[in-house]
């Protein structure tokens, strides 16, 4: 069904010098065009010296602010080593019952660039959207997107997908979506986003992750590494993100590790001592050659990682990092900072703990028994970035 | 209990006299020029109101005609399958309590007819309370209240990172798939990819076996007839993961395919050089032979004989180490080719099990979630409605192959201490016992709530089932001016 899975041709999305700058101004810019560049192929782009895109989101937002200079949280090395544990299911000797473990993943930082992680296009053709719940989150007022046809969601990866829409800017993040053979997309949840908005939400709101931060926001993109210069915060995945808790800009979560780990929507970066060894190959044991280019490039996303750091935006098998999909993987291969580990980051203090779900007195008459509502899943918020 | 019963009677008794009074004092008021139509208007309210009163009086005779429940007795009817409630009941007991609890297990049917007939206090069930068993209770006057213990599901999953052309299936869709004598061989034919498909699924003797042939397949005694002959079954989830991804070890191996590929060409590539490398060594041997024969017959000088024969000995050298280097060249290619058919197998094994769908627990994709990927299921009928399980979509009843562990009772029985002491015993047990049973627990804000219906601090939610199957609550005041939360969380 779902086969047409070019991606030769995968649209990025770069924003022009003027087009952050620009809005925020008066009402009248917000009815035209936005400046909002698309490239449609990073490799025909390239020419001269390449240009770093531009940011997403605000310039006081969480994600475009240096936190070089910021305190360390006093619990920082606490957090780290609770990050590291990874729940995981033993069985029993002799079979039966299974029960939970926890393990120190002692993995290096990897960056996908390909499966869990998120495509993000811009243009193409006017494409269905279709909701495959009542209410998809932010989808009920969202029906047509453009969409380049010949980049498609892969479900497999729960179908992260990330549209921009030009002709103002807002993004929109769907979770489960897929290419339909009818070239509609269908998904189970939207979340709209303005590009110009503080890039989170007010607290327990959800969105296309668990966390309830934009798919795309933290995202390596190929021009940033082309042009080695990445000037936002990264999003990170941690095997061990606190359960329950959550500090802004997340807004929600999903993590499982202990009450007292790194929470999600916590800010990292690089000591400044560290310097990143080369990786080890974790099938061969060998060590990895990287070329000139990967070099440069993860000197890049190391620069990132020490003056933005990076939001803990979900939990992973090992830290991860996320490369836009389709067109960062003929750039890195995304084992180039193996040689890194969460004990070299330290978490910058921590702001107001919020309990997910929350348990004010407000909530406490929410109910219990089976409800006839139409739509549990639906969304409060249907406008963008629902924010502060 | 019987004061608490005749203060109860003597409130309704004084709303009925309230709307008796009420009833005649509305011709009273009336003082419309326009007296035809008023007079018709007002003989219908009349006519209405009597018809409310004469039902009324009515519900509260058979409402006076319940029996008195014994003082110290609680009495419980329903289901035992998957629940929490026998082993409480004896937890409860085992405190010293006075109270004596008789448990039986008629089944719900029967259960919800009697507590609506005031013979039993509490029921407990995997589902709630129809309408008309809701409309038997409303005829005598009893509203009615249900606590939420727990709550189950069926997860329909295939292997994570996999795909057959879709997302979401219907609840038909998945009772034609497992059903006896199912023709569905391919994804295909509901609607997906042209793959293979075969489904798998617990022992017959398993719980889990009974929930699904109960919620899914719709079987009032789930037996192996209910399902097609080629269900794989399993006897834990350990084999569970090996029909649906081969299992850890087929995995790892499966996994080191491109590696091991990789390996193999290096090794051939260096075989091939070694080869060449031996080919080399033997043109040089024959060479430096047809050399040292050529200076026995040209008579060469004793120096000159020596290095064509120095030259002799170190091809043969050569020769003999490059013999030796594909010969261990050959070696290493074998090694790295067995492992690389092993690992071929362990692929070809794994890919096989690309379409392969088995049912879990939610407690099992919990643990497995990295390994699994659920489906989402709607309803067969109205408007598409895929939901994801999760733990809200399944406490809320919104999944729907999710079940509630319900306590249900009235208000009249609610009155009684003996039952809001053994009820405030099992909330306070519920979690644990739910998480020892993995079962989805009550969510904290829950489980306060209900407490609260039992400390007084809140009003009970009077549960009134739509004709449709539906079933609604009444409000909670101060749960009315809340936002409902965005409960459509994603899940990795």
């Amino acid at each position: 069904m779902n086969t047409r899975r070019t991606r030769a041709a995968a649209v990025l999305v770069a924003l022009s010098v003027l087009a952050l700058a620009g809005c925020g101004g008066d009402d009248n810019d917000k009815s035209s065009k936005s400046d909002l560049e698309v490239v449609v192929n990073p490799n025909d782009a390239a020419t001269g010296v390449p240009v770093p895109e531009r940011r997403f989101f605000a310039e006081d937002s969480p994600w475009n602010t240096r936190i070089d200079d910021e305190g360390v949280d006093p619990k920082s090395s606490q957090m780290i080593n609770l990050a590291r544990e990874r729940v995981g299911v033993v069985q029993h000797v002799g079979g039966g019952q299974f029960y939970r473990d926890r393990r120190i993943v002692d993995k290096g930082v990897y960056i996908n660039t390909e499966r869990w992680t998120t495509a993000v296009v811009a243009g193409g053709t006017p494409t269905k959207l279709v909701c495959r719940q009542l209410v998809c989150g932010d989808g009920a007022k969202t029906t047509v997107l453009s969409i380049p046809s010949d980049v498609d969601p892969d479900p497999r990866y729960d179908g992260w997908f990330t549209v921009f829409d030009v002709s103002e800017p807002v993004a929109y993040d769907l979770w489960r979506a897929r290419r339909e053979d009818d070239g509609s997309i269908s998904y189970n949840y939207m979340r709209k986003w303005d590009l110009n908005g503080p890039g989170y939400q007010a607290p327990q709101m959800n969105s296309a992750r668990g966390s309830g931060l934009p798919l795309f926001a933290g995202l390596i993109r190929p021009n940033e590494l082309r042009a080695g210069l990445i000037s936002h915060a990264l999003a990170i995945s941690v095997p061990g993100p606190a359960q329950s808790v959550f500090v802004q800009p997340a807004s929600a979560t999903d993590g499982n590790g202990r009450v007292n780990s790194l929470p999600e929507g916590a800010r990292i970066r690089l000591k400044a001592n560290v310097t990143v060894p080369t990786p080890i190959d974790p099938i061969t044991h060998k060590r990895i050659k990287l070329t000139a280019q990967q070099k440069r490039m993860s000197d890049a996303i190391v620069a990132a990682l020490r003056t933005y750091g990076a939001i803990v935006v979900d939990r992973a098998a090992v830290p991860t990092l996320y490369a836009q999909r389709d067109v960062t993987n003929d750039m890195i291969s995304g084992n180039e900072l193996l040689g890194l580990h969460l004990e070299d980051f330290e978490v910058i203090k921590l702001g107001q703990r919020y309990r997910f779900p929350p348990e004010d007195e407000a909530s406490l008459g929410l109910l219990t028994t089976p409800s006839s509502s139409a739509s549990p899943t639906s969304s409060p918020s249907s406008s963008a970035g629902a924010g502060q | 209990m019987t004061n608490v019963s005749m203060t109860r009677r003597a409130r309704r008794n004084g709303a009925v006299a309230l709307a008796l009074a009420g009833v005649l004092l509305l011709p009273a008021c009336s003082h419309d020029n326009n007296r035809g139509a008023t007079d018709l208007v007002a003989d219908a309210q009349a006519r209405e109101y009597d018809a409310e009163l004469a039902t009324q009086r009515q519900v509260q005779q058979a409402n006076e005609a319940l029996p008195d429940r014994p003082s110290g007795q609680l009495d419980i009817d329903g289901s035992s399958t998957i629940s929490l409630t026998p082993a409480e009941v004896d937890a409860y007991q085992d405190t010293g309590t006075n109270t004596t609890i008789n448990l039986n297990e008629n089944g719900e049917d029967k259960a919800f007819q009697e507590l609506c007939a005031g013979k039993i206090d509490l029921v407990s069930s995997l589902r709630p309370i129809s309408r008309s068993e809701w409309d038997a209770c409303q005829s005598v006057g009893l509203d009615v209240v249900q606590f939420q213990i727990a709550s189950d599901a069926i997860v329909i999953a295939i292997k994570s990172e996999s795909d057959v052309g879709g997302d979401c299936l219907t609840t038909d869709q998945v009772q034609d798939i497992w059903r006896a004598g199912s023709p569905i061989t391919n994804w295909s034919q509901v609607g997906l990819d042209d793959v293979p498909l075969r489904v798998g699924g617990p022992q017959l003797s398993s719980t889990d076996f009974q929930v699904f042939g109960k919620s899914v397949l719709g079987s009032l005694a789930p037996a192996l007839t209910d399902v097609r002959s080629d269900y794989f079954t399993y006897d834990n989830f350990d084999q569970a993961r090996r029909f649906i991804n081969g299992g850890p070890r087929y995995i790892r191996r499966a996994l080191k395919y491109p590696e091991l590929a990789r390996e193999r060409g290096v090794f051939k590539s260096e075989l091939t050089t070694a080869r060449q490398v031996l080919a080399d060594a033997r043109d040089e041997l024959h060479a430096a032979l047809a050399e040292r024969a050529k200076g026995f017959r040209d008579k060469r000088s004793p120096a000159d004989k020596a290095k064509d024969e120095a030259r002799v000995q170190a091809a043969y050298v050569a020769r003999t180490k490059a013999r030796q280097k594909v010969h261990d060249a050959k070696l290493v290619l074998r090694h790295a080719e067995d492992r690389l058919g092993v690992s071929t197998t362990a692929k070809r094994f794994v890919d096989r099990t690309l379409g392969h769908v088995i049912y879990a627990r939610f407690s099992d994709y919990e643990l497995f979630e990295d390994q699994l990927r659920p489906f989402e299921i709607s309803l067969p009928d109205g408007q598409r409605n895929c939901v994801f399980p999760s733990q809200a979509t399944i406490t809320g009843g919104d999944y729907p192959f999710s079940s509630q562990m319900l306590i249900t009772t009235t208000t009249r029985s609610l009155d009684r201490s003996e039952v809001k002491d053994f009820i405030r015993h099992y909330l306070n047990a519920s979690q644990a016992a739910a998480a020892d049973a993995s079962l989805v627990s009550l969510p904290d804000q829950t489980l306060r709530a209900e407490l609260a219906w039992l400390d007084g601090t809140r009003q009970p939610v009077l549960v009134v089932p739509a004709s449709n199957g539906a079933t609604t609550t009444t409000d909670d005041p101060e749960a009315s001016d809340t936002a409902t939360p965005d409960t459509a969380q994603p899940a990795r």
